[in-house]
């Protein structure tokens, strides 16, 4: 346990760097989108109101009111979003491969660590997790200040101000990554995490075979995708509809604790027994 | 004692390690002689379970490896196996962190004699500075076993005759060591026992010192009946 | 320490940044004003039946809320697992989801294919196999609870035919003595003469044979003329009923010639007549009806026994009650509707346990949605409610409220 937290340490450590950098791109492009839009906003009153003369009402009757929707659908505020998105997808291969390629084998030194070798699975894991509920948390934490910045720039009649909740509550793209409430939160973010999983399966699979691995790899990923389905599918095709549907998410639930156990037994088994440096 | 028994190795169909079988005693030096490729790395990596073996068994003490195995007996390969960005201070504090044997006051003794700086950075280390640091990764944890990775090859002479210094030091006194190597002049006094490997096989596993006093040859001599006779 | 501290930062981050979200979220109001039922006139308990669906609309939020007598509620207040087998949408199938779970599995229920009284639940749907090119693979599947000794009697019936049907479904299930009785609607489209058909099976629950097997009516599309057969149906389709009751119209699409906005078709009921069908003789009534209500508006109530009429006018709304068994009017109500313009559109009207229900709201005017409950047997208004706010600052000034379903539970 003590080595685990210090493996998780060390792991985050490694991409702290880029991951500060990261955090802040979006803080940057997030502020600069709201003053770019409140900006663009506030020129369309403008010149609604002293060039074409509209009264301030019937600008209002026209263009309504601007909220954080405006500025939320603008790429400044998606685009990061996105990037970490990306970053995230793309070191949970890295964080593997980091060690193996290039001529410094750090591998050689993980795998020889005095501690379970799936420790340092769990350590990689919980680094992606880390990386991923950080973005999360940050977003909730700087929405406020995006807000903010949007009080200050747009007379409070001008605007309608909405809590973080309220605004992902109508954006289905960003209620996805930021769902509104505990239970949805637990589900999207287990189905990722599982997934997380599979992948580290498929990539020892991979260090253990090298291309014979990638075969097995695609095989298991088939294997528990199916497992995970199997409520589902059964369902559809065998029981007509016997489950009703919140007996259907928790069989699926349990699939999916299965696929994530069988994941983690078999990533055990090639790092203990058919890793390759 | 490590003790290799009956070891196969496969790449594919090919069988690159036949019945490899040997042992290393704590307080003595053993040396893997071949040519490149001959599968000397692979059977240090197969002792430190860093690669599956089709057949055969690998005991340490008489225990099969497990992780507290790693306590026991350290590997030091050609190439560092800390992260280039990390000073070397950096890097001793991480060996710390997760070794019980870590040695502290020992690792200490090897920056003054090797000369190191623990502020360096790894990637600005020159190569045999490199090869020394890895080595102070190594020798600093109070393990009985060391393996040995050609820790010569492409060193400068200072560095290599430094490096040859610490073999009759009391960094190596007491301890086994598994050591491989295509340059054997360098250590060649130094060598209690020497496992000849050809073809996959064993070809001749000698005490130095024995052979010495009823043949009469060395390493060398046996060496060119080998792989050139 | 000093190493860890980036680590430290990042956990704390996530345990504030989304322990707090989602603290907020358990605990946040909804973000709609707290609805209630404002008893004007009459027994507060005559609206304790009512849930009214609306869709909200404020500058802050946009959703459906559901509005009792009590107050109002909206997903959140269900818990996750019930919002997911969609209890919100019903209140009987919430009931019976709750009360008879294990006989409810794999059922589907959109009202007028399940029947319930004090000692049975049954069940008809039909399926077919969508995979098969052939028409005609419909089959019936038939299940009744015993709600007593909680038996199910479960059966199937391939449903025979000549000629190719291609949409078949339920219309109504009624249970008669030991009889399950199934109303259908068989659709074959051909090019231009689409053919409608309501059609009774009759199946003997204690043999589970089908005993009965009969064409009520058959309509074809002719021409510009479109047949309807349509089950009156807006009631409630759960309990026993004396009467089934159709619809047949004839509708012709009249090309309208518009310059300014281009030609369109406008429908003209060309015939319009009810089908009564008597479960107890299994045989056909023919309404005398008053030509005062043939002429009517259409009639879409019914309770089983009663016809209900309507007839909107600016003063409010006019209830005729003709009693089939009779066959004459019981009564006549006019009920005084403030901002009555669009009475028609707007208002929801549903009978159930001999109430007839008004739910009215003028989406355009800042009037109150307001409720009026009356009695069938004897006409009289007995109940005048509003939907209003329990704390009226919490209404904002912009906001917009449609009605889009009334239930009685």
């Amino acid at each position: 346990m003590k080595r685990y937290v210090k493996l998780v340490n060390f792991e985050f450590n490694r991409i702290a760097k880029v991951y500060a950098v990261l955090l802040g791109i979006i803080l940057t492009s997030q502020i600069i989108g709201v003053m770019i839009t409140a900006n663009g906003y506030l020129k369309k009153a403008d010149k609604a109101m002293n060039e074409d003369m509209m009264s301030k009402a019937e600008f209002l009757q026209m263009y309504g009111q601007m909220d954080f929707h405006n500025i939320a659908y603008s790429i400044w505020f998606i685009g990061p979003i996105a990037l970490s998105v990306a970053a995230v997808a793309f070191y949970i291969f890295l964080i593997w491969y980091r060690d193996w390629f290039g001529k410094n084998t750090f591998a050689y030194r993980l795998l020889t660590l005095p501690t379970a070798r799936l420790n340092v699975f769990f350590a990689k894991l919980t680094t992606i997790v880390l990386m991923t509920f950080g973005f999360i948390a940050f977003q909730f934490i700087i929405y406020p200040i995006e807000s903010t910045v949007m009080k200050w720039m747009v007379p409070k009649d001008f605007r309608i101000d909405l809590t973080f909740h309220e605004l992902t509550q109508q954006m289905l793209d960003l209620g996805l990554l930021y769902p509104t409430e505990p239970m949805l939160f637990l589900l999207h973010y287990g189905i990722g995490i599982i997934a997380v999983t599979i992948l580290f399966t498929v990539i020892l699979f991979e260090r253990s075979f090298r291309w014979k691995g990638i075969i097995f790899g695609v095989i298991y990923s088939a294997v528990a995708g199916i497992v995970i389905f199997l409520p589902l599918i059964l369902q559809e095709f065998l029981l007509n509809g016997y489950f009703y549907p919140s007996e259907l998410i928790r069989l699926s639930m349990l699939a999916g604790v299965i696929v994530l156990a069988g994941s983690i037994a078999l990533s055990g088994y090639l790092l203990n027994k058919k890793i390759r440096i | 004692m490590i003790e290799v028994k009956n070891m196969v190795k496969k790449f594919g169909f090919k069988k690159v390690l036949d019945d490899v079988s040997f042992t290393a005693e704590k307080g003595q030096i053993t040396c893997l002689i071949g040519v490149n490729g001959v599968g000397k790395t692979t059977i240090m990596n197969a002792i430190m379970n860093l690669t599956p073996i089709n057949g055969g068994d690998i005991l340490i003490d008489g225990q099969k490896l497990n992780k507290h195995t790693y306590e026991k007996v350290t590997f030091i390969p050609d190439a560092i196996t800390m992260l280039p960005q990390m000073k070397i201070g950096e890097a001793m504090e991480f060996m710390s962190d997760f070794y019980d044997s870590w040695n502290e006051a020992r690792a200490n003794d090897m920056i003054d004699f090797f000369r190191l700086n623990k502020n360096d950075r790894i990637n600005t280390l020159s190569k045999g500075n490199t090869a020394k640091a890895n080595l102070l990764m190594g020798l600093a944890l109070d393990v009985d076993y060391v393996l040995m990775d050609e820790p010569f090859s492409g060193i400068d002479m200072f560095s290599r005759e430094q490096i040859a210094n610490v073999f009759t030091s009391h960094l190596i006194e007491d301890r086994g060591v598994i050591i491989t190597t295509h340059e054997i002049q360098d250590i060649e006094h130094l060598i209690d026992k020497a496992v000849l490997l050809d073809n996959g096989t064993v070809y001749r596993s000698f005490d130095v010192e024995e052979l010495r006093e009823n043949e009469g040859k060395s390493i060398v001599d046996v060496m060119r009946e080998v792989y050139q006779g | 320490m000093n190493k860890y501290w980036k680590s430290i930062l990042v956990f704390t981050m996530i345990v504030l940044g989304i322990g707090t979200f989602y603290a907020q979220s358990i605990f946040a109001s909804g973000g709609y004003p707290d609805f209630k039922i404002k008893t004007i006139a009459g027994d507060a308990k005559e609206a304790e039946a009512i849930q009214v669906r609306a869709h909200y609309s404020a500058p802050k939020y946009e959703g459906s809320v559901t509005i009792t007598a009590n107050g109002t509620s909206d997903m959140n207040d269900l818990t996750f697992w019930e919002r997911l087998d969609g209890m919100i949408n019903n209140p009987d199938y919430r009931r019976l989801t709750t009360d008879y779970r294990q006989f409810m599995r794999g059922k589907y229920m959109w009202g007028q294919n399940m029947y319930e009284d004090d000692d049975h639940l049954a069940y008809a749907d039909i399926h077919y196999d969508f995979r098969s090119f052939q028409a005609g693979n419909f089959n019936f599947n038939i299940a009744v609870l015993d709600k007593e000794n909680d038996e199910t009697n479960e059966f199937t019936y391939d449903v025979k035919d000549d000629r190719a049907i291609n949409h078949m479904y339920v219309e109504s299930v009624e249970k008669v003595d030991d009889e399950l009785k199934v109303f259908t609607t068989i659709n074959r489209y051909s090019n231009g003469s689409d053919e409608h058909e309501i059609r009774l099976y009759i199946f003997d629950l204690n043999t589970q044979d089908l005993v009965d097997v009969k064409t009520v009516e058959s309509v074809v599309d002719e021409g510009e003329y479109d047949a309807y057969l349509q089950m009156l149906r807006e009631s409630d389709t759960l309990k026993p009923k004396d009467y089934v009751v159709f619809r047949r119209e004839l509708i012709e699409h009249k090309v309208v010639e518009d310059e300014a906005n281009g030609n369109y078709e406008e429908p003209h009921t060309v015939e319009s007549d009810l089908i009564v069908y008597n479960l107890k003789t299994d045989e056909l009534e023919t309404l005398d009806m008053p030509k005062q209500l043939e002429e009517k508006a259409r009639v879409n109530l019914f309770d089983g026994k009663n016809l209900y009429f309507t007839e909107a006018n600016d003063t409010g709304l006019t209830i005729i009650t003709y009693s089939i068994k009779d066959q004459n009017i019981l009564h006549e109500r006019h009920v005084d509707i403030d901002h009555a313009e669009n009475v028609e559109e707007y208002a929801h009207l549903t009978v159930q346990n001999d109430r007839f229900y008004i739910n009215y709201n003028q989406p355009e005017s800042n009037q109150l949605p307001t409720i009026y409950i009356l009695d069938t047997e004897t006409g009289d208004i007995v109940y005048e409610g509003n939907i209003v706010a329990k704390t009226p600052a919490d209404l904002p000034e912009d906001y917009s409220f449609s009605i889009f379903q009334l239930a009685v539970q």
